[in-house]
Formats: structure tokens, C-alpha cells, sequence
């Protein structure tokens, strides 16, 4: 299998289709490959792919020098990813190509991985395999279910943690704003000192700057240093989307807008209309 | 020798606490060990290697307040907090968790002392475990240290092949923490300590020589490539000892803290006319690693690193200061 992805990333750089193919080497550890970049057709022997190929590889795409034209080797999330890019304008889908595979439990060593067909973004519209989002979903009902001071004493737990080192954001595909809100001094927006108040906001006003374009690829959480449940807070948003437009994001296909870009005469307008 | 035995270190960690001292020492949580003030002996778990952060927190808090204001009529009043900290023990830190305190104090006495960072050192006893296991993080030999170095601890504890430790005094306020103690200690006859071995990995002294002399090669740029750009390597840095001054306002009163602050983010550097000297990942990841190695050891002799590992260990990519020190050419040992 890893003889597929090698080949196809050299015919991609050889064909001149992308100028560098985002994959995985090894890493240090067993548990975590890490992100390399194949300019050189010589170097696709370096490419890896194992259950250790966490994901999040799309965090990349918009960076200048990749995204005049690059292949990633892509979870299904990746993949979801890279087409709310594309649909918020951020990188066009004619400089993408995909080498997309699937892993039936990722970190887990006999998880099985399969390949998936396709190499343009178009190729994969409407994949909506991702074990992820329903794995969460039953932790989701359980915070829902506490009363009000419960949950919030668990995400006062949660965010007391944070140590502000933004791991969360740098990890995050969709975190690709020149200019955080969060590094706005003139005024400071959001206190930057790492207590209770200045975590609430930081911490909030990320999951929200997400909802209806987190894809739920879990890079943010396995980024954090202090193990804070960031997947949970970004699918409970992902829920609410759901709920009031019936929309996932990054589902469907390149070219329809984003649900905060768009209009349905079907979507709720109970602020403005009772009913 | 004097030992503690493995059964009585809860006796010894309880002593401490009976004896009114607080104490820092490693737990665990959620998976992950980490120093943290422990209220019970019995809450104490000594991990393989080291924790995951680092114990500068106990002594330069993520944030601290310096002062307080309240604003009156006609008036602004300020309220600083006394300087003064009860005696702790920090217990069952690495020999370089230790070795960082001596590093830092060099650049918190330079030019004006930092109070607060010197009240806590003068408040703590550091008792320090020698390594027996090393990851492949691990690079203390690299940078001059070895896993049963003595710089920064007032006691060390040697591993034994039984599972006790030989306690070894390193400094004045080591003899008298075994001397308070000594009823937790027993008495045995001399047997070697069973230490890791480090392998040396990179020669950070030579290193510093062909920093200086390439100070614009692209290395920077690839090796940051992968680089996500967060502050991880530096807020679990032992050494990484920057921070800010930021006002937080509650009304008409709030406080002005001292909280950590990364050259990681592009917001480090940049001026107030929008200029940014550090613009880019590279020139970034260059400074981290020109201070540790060139900067630092240039103003004050020492190196600015450990080789814990922990840049490395806790990176998301897996990047860290040490993949750097090998890339140099020529300095591959």
C-alpha cells in the first residue's frame, strides 16, 4: 500500500500536477509519524503510512509555499478540510490533489488502513466516512445532559489548563487568519495571561470562530499539551449547526458556500420570527 | 551511606509535610505525570523519565501578579504583594529539571534581580532523583549534563539496583534537609548507583561556533518547515524564562501581571508601527535556537539548555531543539 502512495506522489511531482506532496515520515516515537514535505521525486521513499498518520495534514495548505499546487496524503477529515478551505476562498481546488486513505481505528497499530480512490477534490465529494463524529457524539449527550452549573464547573476544569501556548490554533486547518483575534492588542481584546477569565475567552471565542467549519479532525486536541477536550467543545457547536441548519461541514461539495455564507429560505429565523 | 529505602519514601514525603514545609512533587493526571503541589504523600507517583512540565512554574508562575490597583476619587492606590514564600521541597525532579534553576538564575540576577524568582529559590530544597532511564528525547550529554548531574539540587538521590536511593548532599541546604530527616534514612553499607546511559547525540559547544558563523543558512527554514508555530517547545522549556507585562482590568481596579511569553508568536517581536523584526517561522525558530546556544552561553557562560527533551517530547510534530543541533553540519557525533 505504501508502494501506491509513493508512486503516486512521484507521478504527481513528476508530472508537474504539484510542486510538493505533504505525507507523513517516521517520527521518533512509534506513536506519532510526523509531517514531511517531498519536493524531490528521490525522496518518496521517505513517505510512510501506518495508523500513527494522525491527520491534520490540511493545517498546511494555506501556507504560501504550499499552496501554489500540493498532493496530501488525507484522512476523510483532511479531506473535509480541505474543501471548507476551498469554499471560503482560501485555496483553489484546481492546486489540490489528494492521495486519501482511511484508517479503521487511527493510533491503534492493527488498525487497517485502506486506500481511497480519487486524486481531485471532486473525486471525493460527499465522502462522509469519519469514525470520529460518531464516537463523540454519545460524550456529547452526556455534558448535555448535566444541569447548567455542572457543565460549567467541567469546562472551568477543562479550560483552567490551558497554558495559552495556542497549540490548539496553530494545529487547526481553519485557524489560517492573518491575525488572530486573540493577538489584537490596540485594544486587547482577549486577556492573554493564562487565568480563568482570559482561558473562558480565549477558549470560547475559538470554538466559535469553528462552528460550521470544524471538521472535527482532531488536530487541535491532540496538539494540546494539557489534554484539554477541545474535539467535545467543537462538536457540541457542530451539533447546534446541525440541529438549526442540518448542515456538516465540509460534507457536500467544493463549490456550495459555507452555511454562514449562504441563505435557505428553509433556515430557522426563530430570533427574528417566533416561529 | 545514607539511604531511603523505596517503602519509606511516603514517610519521608509525610515528614516534610508534618514538619509544615510544602511540597512539589510529581502525580498523576489523566495519563500524564506532571509536578504539582501535592496535599498527601500518598497522591505522589514517580514517572519513568521526567514530567511533562516543568518545575519553573513553581518558582516563575505562568502568571503573577506584581501589583494591584484600585482607582479612587482623586486618587490611584497600588498594592504590591509582599516578597516572601514559605519554605517547599521540590522532590523528585531530574538532574535536568534541576540544572534549568541554575541557568534561569543567571539571567534573573543580571541587571536588576528578580525578586520573586529569588524569594522561591531561597524558600526551596531541591531533591533530586538521578536517572536510571533515559527516551530517545533524552540528550543531557549532549548539552554537558549527565543523567546524575549535581548542578541545581541541594540533595540527590541515587537509584540503587534494590529500588532505594543513596542520598547524597550537594549543598549546605541539603545537609541540613538529611539532617531534619534523618529519622526517614537508614544506614547502609556502599553499593554503585545503576544510572542511565545518555548516549551523546550532538555537541552543543561546538555547534555554538558554526551558529555564529551561518547565522542566514537556510537550515533555519527547513528545519522549521513543519513547524505548527505554537508555544509548546518554550512553555515546557525548563530555561525558556520570557514573559510580558500585561494590565488586566476589572472595572476601575485590576492587576498587572507577569505571565510567560513565547518567541514562537509572531506577536513577540513586532513593533507598534507593524514592523516585525521575527516576521517568519525561520527567523523565529532561529532566535530559540541561537539563544540557547549562542546568546546565552556568550553573556553568561552557560548554555541555555538541559537536553530534557522536552521540545521534542511534547511537540506536536515532533520537532524540538535537538533534530536542529544534529542538522548542523559537521557537528553529527
Amino acid at each position: 500500500m505504501i508502494d501506491t502512495v509513493r508512486s503516486r506522489a512521484a507521478e504527481l511531482l513528476k508530472s508537474g500536477e504539484v510542486s510538493v506532496v505533504v505525507g507523513y515520515r517516521e517520527g521518533r516515537r512509534r506513536e506519532l509519524a510526523v509531517p514531511h514535505f517531498v519536493r524531490d521525486v528521490a525522496d518518496v521513499d521517505a513517505l510512510v503510512l501506518d495508523p500513527f498518520c494522525s491527520g491534520g495534514l490540511a493545517v498546511f495548505a494555506t501556507r504560501e509555499a504550499v499552496s501554489q499546487g500540493a498532493a496530501f496524503v488525507a484522512t476523510p477529515q483532511d479531506i473535509r478540510s480541505l474543501r471548507v478551505l476551498v469554499q471560503e476562498g482560501q485555496i483553489t481546488s484546481e492546486n489540490v490533489r489528494i492521495i486519501g486513505f482511511a484508517c479503521q481505528a487511527p493510533g491503534n497499530p492493527a488498525g487497517e488502513i485502506r486506500l481511497l480512490e480519487g486524486s481531485r477534490l471532486e473525486d471525493f465529494d460527499n465522502v462522509i466516512e469519519c469514525a470520529a463524529d460518531n464516537n463523540i457524539a454519545a460524550e456529547v449527550a452526556r455534558i448535555m445532559a448535566m444541569p447548567p452549573e455542572e457543565r460549567w464547573r467541567f469546562w472551568r476544569a477543562e479550560f483552567d489548563k490551558c497554558v495559552r501556548c495556542y497549540a490548539c490554533r496553530a494545529a487547526c486547518p481553519m485557524c489560517y487568519c492573518a491575525e488572530c483575534i486573540a493577538d489584537r492588542n490596540l485594544p486587547q481584546w482577549i486577556e492573554t495571561t493564562a487565568r480563568p477569565r482570559g482561558n473562558f475567552a480565549w477558549n470560547l471565542i475559538r470554538a466559535w470562530h469553528l462552528a460550521g467549519r470544524c471538521t472535527l479532525c482532531g488536530a487541535c486536541e491532540r496538539a494540546c499539551s494539557e489534554g484539554i477536550k477541545l474535539t467535545l467543545l467543537n462538536a457540541m457547536l457542530a451539533a447546534e449547526v446541525r440541529d438549526a441548519f442540518d448542515y456538516v461541514a465540509g460534507f457536500g461539495c467544493a463549490d456550495e458556500a459555507g452555511v454562514f455564507a449562504s441563505f435557505k429560505d428553509s433556515d430557522k429565523e426563530e430570533f427574528l420570527i417566533d416561529g | 551511606m545514607k539511604v531511603l529505602e523505596k517503602s519509606r519514601m511516603r514517610d519521608l514525603l509525610a515528614a516534610i509535610m508534618a514538619a509544615g514545609s510544602r511540597l512539589v512533587a510529581p502525580v498523576e493526571r489523566e495519563g500524564s505525570h506532571r509536578f504539582a503541589w501535592v496535599d498527601s504523600a500518598a497522591e505522589v507517583r514517580l514517572p519513568d523519565i521526567t514530567c511533562d512540565n516543568t518545575i519553573k512554574e513553581f518558582f516563575f508562575p505562568r502568571a503573577e501578579r506584581l501589583l494591584t490597583y484600585k482607582r479612587a476619587a482623586n486618587r490611584v492606590d497600588i498594592t504590591a504583594p509582599a516578597v516572601s514564600e514559605a519554605p517547599f521541597v521540590v522532590f523528585g525532579c531530574r538532574p535536568c529539571d534541576a540544572a534549568a534553576l541554575d541557568i534561569v538564575d543567571r539571567v534573573f540576577n543580571w541587571d536588576s534581580p528578580d525578586k520573586t524568582w529569588n524569594a522561591r529559590r531561597e524558600a526551596a530544597t531541591v531533591v533530586t532523583i538521578a536517572c536510571s532511564r533515559a527516551d530517545e528525547y533524552c540528550f543531557c550529554t549532549s548539552v554537558g549534563l549527565a543523567p546524575d548531574s549535581r548542578t541545581g539540587s541541594d540533595v540527590i538521590l541515587l537509584p540503587l539496583e534494590s529500588g532505594d536511593f543513596a542520598v547524597e548532599t550537594v549543598t549546605d541546604k541539603g545537609r541540613a534537609f538529611v539532617e531534619k530527616y534523618a529519622a526517614s534514612l537508614s544506614d547502609q553499607k556502599d553499593t554503585a548507583a545503576k544510572i542511565a546511559s545518555v548516549p551523546q547525540k550532538a555537541d552543543a559547544t561546538a555547534a555554538a561556533k558554526w551558529l555564529k558563523a551561518n547565522f542566514d543558512s537556510g537550515l533555519y527554514a527547513d528545519a522549521s518547515e513543519r513547524c505548527l508555530g505554537c508555544g509548546i517547545c518554550t512553555y515546557y522549556c525548563p530555561t525558556c524564562h520570557c514573559f510580558d507585562i500585561q494590565d488586566e482590568a476589572d472595572g476601575l481596579s485590576g492587576a498587572r501581571l507577569k505571565a510567560w511569553d513565547s518567541c514562537s508568536f509572531a506577536l513577540f517581536t513586532k513593533h507598534t508601527s507593524g514592523h516585525n523584526p521575527r516576521a517568519d517561522r525561520p527567523s523565529r525558530w532561529r532566535q530559540r535556537i541561537m539563544h540557547k546556544f549562542s546568546y546565552y552561553p556568550d553573556l553568561f557562560g552557560v548554555i541555555s539548555c538541559t537536553g530534557c527533551g522536552r521540545c521534542g517530547r511534547m511537540c506536536p510534530v515532533d520537532l524540538g531543539v535537538l533534530e536542529t543541533l544534529t542538522a548542523i553540519p559537521g557537528e553529527d557525533t
